[in-house]
C-alpha cells in the first residue's frame, strides 16, 4: 500500500533557526555550514525523517529524493551575481556558483545518506499536491521510498516540508494522495 | 514504448534538426575562440529575425532563452499534429539557469526570473494555460525531462509530452564555469589525453513524445534511468556509481552487440571523461562505439540531453556513427571503443549517457524508426 509514512517540517528558515535545528539533531556534519538555505532545509528535513525510521532504515538504493521549489536557488543566484557584477572587482566563487544549481539540495541529501537511486528537482509556482502526487507516483515505479519535499526559502511565507512516501506502508498511515498531502501541509502551515 | 514523433534543434549551426545533423555529420563546429575560452553562441541577429517571423507583436518582450525555446517548440509542433493546449498534452521544460541573464542586467525584480515563470511565459505564447512541468537537474536536465515525460505517458495520465530544453550563455554561467576552472581555452577534445576542459554552447531543443499504441514507424524512446553518485556535489564518483547504475538499468535485457553506439556526455573535462570510461567498461559495454558531440555544439547544459538524443536518433536513422571530433590520442584509464572517424551501422539501438553536478547521472536507450 502506498502511504505517507512520515513527514517533517520546519517552522522558520532563518539562518539562526536552521543552525539551531542542526544543533538539536546532534549531527556531526561540518559541511552543513557550507550549504545554502535550500540545502540546509532539505538536509534537516531528511535528518528528522531518517531518525524517525529508527531501526528500519531506508534502503540507500531503493530511496529516491524529489524536491519541489518555486524560487529554487534565487538567493544564491543573487549572492553569486554580486561577485561578478563589477568588472573591476570580479571575484566569482566556485563554492557559491555550485549552490546556484537547484538540484544540489537533492545531491547533498544523497551524499549524506548514500542514496544512489534517483534524485530530481522540479520548479513550481506553489505547493502543488496534485503535481507532487503525479511525479511521485511515477518515481515509485523505480524506488520503494520517495522522500519528497516542498522547500521555499525566499517568499514572505517560507515553508519546508518533506514527506516519506512508501510502497510498504501500513494501515495506520494516511493514503498517499493529493488530498492528504494538502491536509498535512495545511496543519503545518495554516 | 514511446514514439518520438517530432523534434527540433535551434543552435548556432541552424534552426532545424536537418541543418544541425548535416553540420554534425560534416564535422562543422560552432565552437569559436573568445577571450580565454571557447564557446558556441547563437547569433542574436539571426535568432531575432527568425523569432520576429513567428512573433509579430512585441518580439523584444522576450529574452534570448525564451526566443530560442519558442522557436524550437514552434518548429517541432509544426511538424506534427499535436494539440499543445490539450489537457492530456503536458509541457516539460528543462533548463539549468533559464533567464539568469536578467540578473546580469540588474533586473532583479523581473517577473520571469524564476524558472517556472519562464516556462509559463513560453507556454502562454502558444495560448497554453496548462501548468508546465519544470525540471532542473543541472546538466542531465534535458534527458531527465524526457525520462520523466516517458513515465507520465506510461502512467496514461497524459497522451502526449512536449519536452523543450534551453540554456543561453549569460555572464553568470560563463563566470561560474570559469571560476570552477572547467573551461578550456581551446576547442574541446573529449576522451583525448590532451583534453583541458569543456566549451559551453547555446541551444534549444524539443522532442514531442507520444505513447505507442500500435506498431508505428517512429523512432522510439525505449528505456531510461537516473541515479545519483552519492559522492560529491561537483565531481563525479571515482567508481562511476551513478552513471554505471543508470547504464545497467537502461540497458537491462539488451546485449552489447545490439547497440550502434553510446553517445556519451564527453565534456572533455579530466574527471567526466575518465568517469564515463569507468561506467562504460563496468557495464560491459567497452566494445560499443562511443562518441561525444561537445566539440561540435559545446556543452549546451539544459538542452544537451535533448539535442544529443535527437542527433543520436538522427544518426540511427541515417545508419551513421558520428565521430568524436578533435580526438587524437587515447586519454582515459579504461579501455573503451572511441569512435574516431565517421562510421556506419545497421544496428537498431543507441544509448545516450549524461552526468551533472549534484552527482546526478542518466542513461536512455533509443530505437531507430522505420
Amino acid at each position: 500500500m502506498v502511504k505517507i509514512a512520515k513527514y517533517s517540517y520546519l517552522n522558520s528558515l532563518s539562518a539562526d533557526a536552521l543552525s539551531a535545528v542542526y544543533r538539536s539533531t546532534g549531527a556531526d556534519y561540518p559541511k552543513f555550514f557550507k550549504m545554502d538555505a535550500l540545502c540546509k532545509a532539505g538536509f534537516l528535513l531528511v535528518e528528522d525523517i531518517v531518525r524517525g525510521c529508527g531501526n528500519t532504515p531506508l534502503a540507500p538504493d531503493d530511496t529516491s529524493v524529489v524536491v519541489f521549489t518555486a524560487s529554487g536557488t534565487y538567493i544564491t543566484d543573487l549572492a553569486f551575481e554580486t561577485t561578478i557584477s563589477d568588472p573591476d572587482n570580479c571575484f566569482p566563487s566556485p563554492s557559491v556558483f555550485v549552490y546556484s544549481l537547484p538540484n544540489i539540495v537533492a545531491g547533498e541529501i544523497a551524499i549524506r545518506h548514500g542514496f544512489t537511486n534517483e534524485t530530481a528537482v522540479y520548479l513550481s509556482s506553489n505547493f502543488s499536491p496534485s503535481q507532487i502526487e503525479a511525479i511521485v507516483s511515477d518515481t515509485l515505479t523505480v524506488a520503494s521510498n520517495v522522500l519528497v519535499a516542498w522547500i521555499e526559502v525566499t517568499s514572505n511565507h517560507p515553508s519546508a516540508i518533506m514527506f516519506l512516501i512508501s510502497r510498504n506502508g501500513n494501515n495506520d498511515m494516511p493514503d498517499f494522495n493529493a488530498e492528504n498531502l494538502a491536509e498535512i501541509y495545511k496543519q503545518c502551515y495554516i | 514504448m514511446v514514439d518520438i514523433i517530432s523534434n527540433n534543434i535551434v543552435s548556432p549551426l541552424g534552426f532545424s534538426t536537418l541543418q544541425n545533423y548535416t553540420a554534425a555529420k560534416e564535422g562543422v563546429s560552432a565552437v569559436k575562440p573568445f577571450d580565454g575560452y571557447c564557446a558556441a553562441y547563437i547569433d542574436n541577429q539571426l535568432l531575432n529575425n527568425a523569432f520576429s517571423d513567428i512573433c509579430a507583436q512585441n518580439p523584444d518582450n522576450y529574452t534570448k532563452v525564451e526566443k530560442a525555446a519558442i522557436l524550437s517548440l514552434k518548429s517541432a509542433l509544426n511538424n506534427c499534429d499535436v494539440d499543445f493546449c490539450h489537457p492530456k498534452t503536458a509541457f516539460f521544460f528543462s533548463t539549468t539557469k533559464g533567464n539568469v541573464e536578467l540578473l546580469d542586467s540588474g533586473d532583479f525584480n523581473n517577473r520571469n526570473i524564476h524558472l517556472w515563470q519562464t516556462a509559463q511565459k513560453i507556454s502562454k505564447f502558444f495560448g497554453n494555460e496548462n501548468t508546465p512541468i519544470v525540471v532542473s537537474n543541472a546538466c542531465i536536465s534535458g534527458l531527465s525531462a524526457m525520462i520523466s515525460a516517458a513515465r507520465a505517458l506510461k502512467s496514461k495520465r497524459i497522451d502526449t509530452a512536449v519536452v523543450t530544453g534551453v540554456d543561453m550563455l549569460s555572464k553568470f554561467i560563463v563566470s561560474g564555469f570559469s571560476c570552477l576552472k572547467a573551461l578550456s581555452q581551446n576547442p574541446c577534445r573529449p576522451f583525448d589525453i590532451e583534453r583541458t576542459g569543456l566549451n559551453l554552447g547555446e541551444a534549444a531543443a524539443t522532442v514531442v513524445m507520444r505513447r505507442t499504441e500500435n506498431d508505428s514507424k517512429y523512432p522510439k524512446y525505449v528505456s531510461g534511468a537516473i541515479h545519483n553518485d552519492a559522492y560529491h556535489i561537483s565531481s563525479p564518483s571515482k567508481n562511476a556509481e551513478g552513471s554505471y547504475r543508470s547504464l545497467c538499468d537502461a540497458t537491462k535485457g539488451f546485449i552489447p552487440s545490439q547497440f550502434a553506439f553510446i553517445n556519451a556526455h564527453g565534456t572533455s573535462t579530466m574527471y567526466n571523461d575518465e568517469m564515463e570510461s569507468v561506467a562504460i567498461s563496468r557495464a560491459g559495454l567497452q566494445d560499443v562505439p562511443v562518441n561525444s558531440l561537445k566539440p561540435i555544439f559545446g556543452h549546451t547544459l539544459g538542452a544537451a540531453g535533448l539535442l544529443e538524443s535527437i542527433l543520436s536518433i538522427g544518426a540511427l536513422q541515417d545508419g551513421a556513427v558520428l565521430p568524436v571530433m578533435n580526438f587524437n590520442e587515447y586519454g582515459v584509464s579504461r579501455k573503451i571503443n572511441i569512435q574516431s572517424s565517421l562510421g556506419s551501422t545497421d544496428k537498431q539501438y543507441a544509448i545516450k549517457l549524461i552526468s551533472g553536478f549534484g552527482g546526478c547521472n542518466a542513461a536512455a536507450v533509443f530505437k531507430k524508426g522505420e
